[in-house]
């Protein structure tokens, strides 16, 4: 009986030990233990009771905890990745949102839409934390941090302007790779058509400008990979970023010359009137928006103290050339 | 000062502490180590010179130690128990020297920095 407890300590640190060391392990330990215990009965001259037994072995450590001081690896994902997972992660969470919220959003204006094969939203948050984890977790344990996260200064943006973070870049960019997914049909959107029996499809001017879109999303998921890849490009960046603008304003122009971009069959009638017109006012807004970042990425490459001339555009420009 | 705020610095103070005795007990194992002893009587006699280690710690570290090759060890009865010894490796003798060397320039700049008049 006096052994009891630490037998049942032992064999709960046995089991957390990788097979190959267990018994020379637990074995030491029992010898650890058996001497503390046995100087202590010593020292009091009478045996320990089962409550100093208790005391002893807690003293000594969760098994759980003392078990994983022998791993050799001892963290899911070490300082150097945690950064990089952290950004990613919150990148992904923040395009769930953004797609859940379009649906809600879609849903108030009409048409229930959800996007084929996911439950809910916190399901795919869920999932989402899962799977971008497990990619860390096996590049942690596989991969070698140090070559993913090596770095040269010479790619570092330059000091001065104003740039976006990398979280805004990564979440532009899994956004707009979600977007050319569902446009090409490659995620479905489905019209579960249970709100007064309403159906909402979009408008025939929207194939019209079909590859024009296609076209700009991969301008746009482009610009952002280079933006990503080599921030130092500043410049070369900025016209990348009027560039897409001026086309998203122009194939919005064309689109909003149209009566129709949304199709509302059942017997919803007045539902359409509301929701063109709701359209409108969206594609105004956007047309306004591309204009507007046009203008501030020109105003920002003329007044951007380390903008190279328009000779080295898309070079960064050494120290002396500026002075 | 509230005691709040004592907590917490008691807390900086420990956090520090450990670090700054993370390194050095290698150092006061292996250098123990150039005697033979189990993990009690080695977990005692580093007690006894004033260096606390506690279990958890010091048998995966003897552990890592002698994956290193800085430690061998042999299993052995003694009084009525099989017990396993550690001694310093060859290997470990060489690589205590010049931990020691390494040790006694740091500890010599640290003071000498430490007993400087500030200016």
């Amino acid at each position: 009986m006096k052994n009891d407890l630490i037998d049942r300590y032992l064999a709960a640190i046995g089991r957390e030990l990788p097979p190959a060391k267990r018994t020379d392990i637990v074995a030491e330990l029992r010898d650890e233990l058996m001497s503390g215990l046995e100087a202590r009965e010593q020292q009091l001259g009478r045996r320990l009771s089962h409550a100093e037994q208790s005391a002893l072995l807690v003293d000594f450590g969760n098994p759980l905890l003392v078990a994983g001081r022998y791993r050799t690896v001892q963290h899911l994902i070490g300082p150097a990745l945690y950064p990089v997972w952290w950004a990613a992660l919150r990148a992904s969470l923040v395009v769930i949102a953004v797609v859940y919220g379009a649906l809600i959003l879609i849903g108030l204006m009409g048409g229930r839409l959800s996007v084929d094969g996911v439950v809910s939203p916190l399901s795919a948050a869920v999932f989402m934390t899962g799977a971008v984890t497990l990619v860390f977790a096996l590049m942690e344990r596989f991969g070698d941090p140090a070559k993913i996260t090596r770095w040269r200064p010479e790619r570092l943006p330059p000091a001065r302007g104003k740039r976006r973070s990398r979280f805004d870049l990564t979440t532009e960019l899994v956004m707009g790779v979600v977007f050319l997914l569902w446009w090409i049909g490659v995620i479905h959107f489905r019209d579960q058509g249970a709100a007064f029996d309403t159906r909402v499809e979009l408008g025939p001017v929207w194939d019209r400008w079909h590859w024009w879109i296609v076209g700009y999303a991969l301008v746009e998921i482009g610009s952002n990979l280079v933006a990503l890849a080599r921030p130092d490009r500043a410049q070369l960046v900025r016209w990348l970023t009027i560039w897409r603008s001026l086309l998203g304003a122009g194939i919005l122009l064309g689109v909003i010359q149209a009566s129709h971009f949304l199709v509302v069959t059942g017997p919803s009638g007045k539902a359409q009137a509301f929701l063109d017109g709701g359209m409108r006012l969206v594609l105004g807004a956007l047309i306004l928006g591309f204009v507007a970042r046009a203008a501030t990425e020109a105003w920002r490459l003329r007044h951007d103290p380390d903008a190279p001339s328009s000779a080295e555009v898309g070079e960064p420009s050494p120290p002396a050339a500026r002075r | 000062m509230t005691h709040s705020t004592m907590a917490h610095d008691a807390d900086i103070f420990e956090t520090l502490r450990l670090e700054l005795r993370r390194g050095s007990l290698i150092l006061a194992v292996l250098g123990q180590l150039r005697a033979e002893h189990y993990g009690y009587t080695l977990r005692r006699a580093l007690a006894d010179a004033g260096v606390e280690i506690d279990e958890g710690a010091l048998y995966p570290m003897l552990r890592r130690l002698e994956d290193q090759g800085l430690l061998t060890s042999e299993w052995r009865v003694e009084e009525r128990r099989n017990k396993r010894f550690y001694r310093l490796s060859a290997q470990g003798e060489a690589v205590l020297g010049r931990l020691v060397e390494e040790w006694t320039r740091l500890n010599a700049s640290v003071d000498a920095i430490l007993r400087e008049t500030p200016p």
